[in-house]
């Protein structure tokens, strides 16, 4: 945990917040920023994803794949531009999870975190 | 020399406090069987080198940690049997504290920072603002109620620390070190304000100005854990 961030939570502790308050707060953070990450992402594909992944995901395997598929391989290959519901639920189910899994993390460190150790000004 | 409990009712009571720590294989005695008898309504110093202890007092006193062995009790409350879930609880309703570093949230304002501590304790949101507020105009900061902590001078910051040590009007303050991060003259105001607050409730001050500690009701001198001298003044 970076320290100034430590000694806020030591600061919040000792006035008074509880462990539960914290670690709610902890979770939220992290699914709000998981949040905006996707929208961020998500704004971005629509404006230039469906150009891009054309063509880059092509170009990116074409030193994989043997040389008589190279001709046709922006057409075989290259990745959808549309985005489906399925592919949006997947995508928000993952990001949930790694929201959950970063904020578990966080909770433990603010759990095991003395209000002591974290305000010593030493 | 430990400190013999006074009659009447005590807001602090130590018996034979003791607290260990262990850095690595070396084990640290940092208080070593402190009697203490605090009373209500009274500055207290705590003077001592670094190292010699006086910071785990306060921490102690102030149910931010639990001794090895021994009594604590404050406002009433056996610290030692109060379960750690509710030693927050305590910590939020009995006991305001000051840091030598002002610990201030960053990107709260004043205002916002004076109301946490109610926050914490369930104070309704218009109440929470209307006690800050008064809080900070009696510390001389109505005009600095919006402003972030890196706006604000040092003693500024401290007397924000002070209203915000306030807020839950709790009968005890502990201040680790107030004016350690401050000039003479601030640290001077810092420590008369904190005087005039011990006319309504009780004042823990650590310290190293010895000239500060003069002006408390009590200086207790603490080394290699343990109450060495008390001096009235």
């Amino acid at each position: 945990m970076v320290r100034e961030r430590a000694r806020e939570i030591g600061t919040l502790k000792a006035l008074g917040a509880s462990d539960s308050g914290l670690a709610l707060a902890a979770l939220a953070e992290a699914l709000a920023l998981c949040a905006i990450g996707a929208l961020v992402g998500f704004a971005l594909f629509g404006v230039i994803g469906g150009a891009a992944s054309y063509g880059l995901f092509a170009i990116g395997i074409a030193p994989f794949l043997p040389a008589q598929y190279k001709d046709t391989l922006g057409a075989t290959v290259a990745l959808s531009g549309q985005l489906g519901w399925s592919a949006l639920g997947l995508a928000a189910l993952v990001g949930f999870a790694v929201a959950v899994v970063g904020g578990a993390y966080a909770i433990r460190e603010i759990l095991r975190l003395s209000p002591v150790e974290a305000i010593r000004h030493e | 020399m430990n400190e013999p409990a006074r009659t009447g009712d005590p807001l602090i009571t130590l018996r034979g406090a003791t607290k260990f720590y262990r850095k690595g294989d070396v084990k640290i005695r940092a208080l070593d069987g402190i009697d203490l008898a605090v009373a209500e309504r009274s500055m207290v110093a705590i003077v001592g080198a670094s190292g010699s202890g006086k910071s785990t007092l306060v921490h102690i006193i102030g149910a931010m940690d639990r001794p090895t062995a021994g009594e604590v009790s404050v406002a009433g409350r056996d610290l030692g049997a109060v379960p750690k879930s509710e030693l927050t609880r305590f910590r939020c309703e009995t006991v305001g504290f000051v840091f030598q570093t002002f610990n201030l949230i960053p990107n709260l304002t004043a205002l916002e920072n004076v109301m946490l501590p109610m926050e914490f304790n369930g104070v309704p949101a218009p109440e929470r603002r209307r006690r800050a507020t008064a809080l900070l105009d009696r510390l001389g900061l109505a005009a600095r109620v919006a402003h972030k902590p890196r706006e604000l001078s040092g003693g500024e910051q401290q007397r924000v620390a002070i209203a915000r040590a306030l807020a839950n009007d709790p009968p005890l303050v502990v201040a680790d070190e107030p004016t350690g991060n401050l000039d003479s003259k601030t640290g001077a105001m810092i420590y008369e304000l904190l005087r005039e607050i011990a006319r309504e409730r009780t004042v823990l001050v650590v310290t190293h100005a010895e000239p500060l500690a003069q002006m408390s009701d009590r200086v207790l001198h603490i080394r290699d854990g343990r109450l060495v001298a008390t001096q009235l003044t």
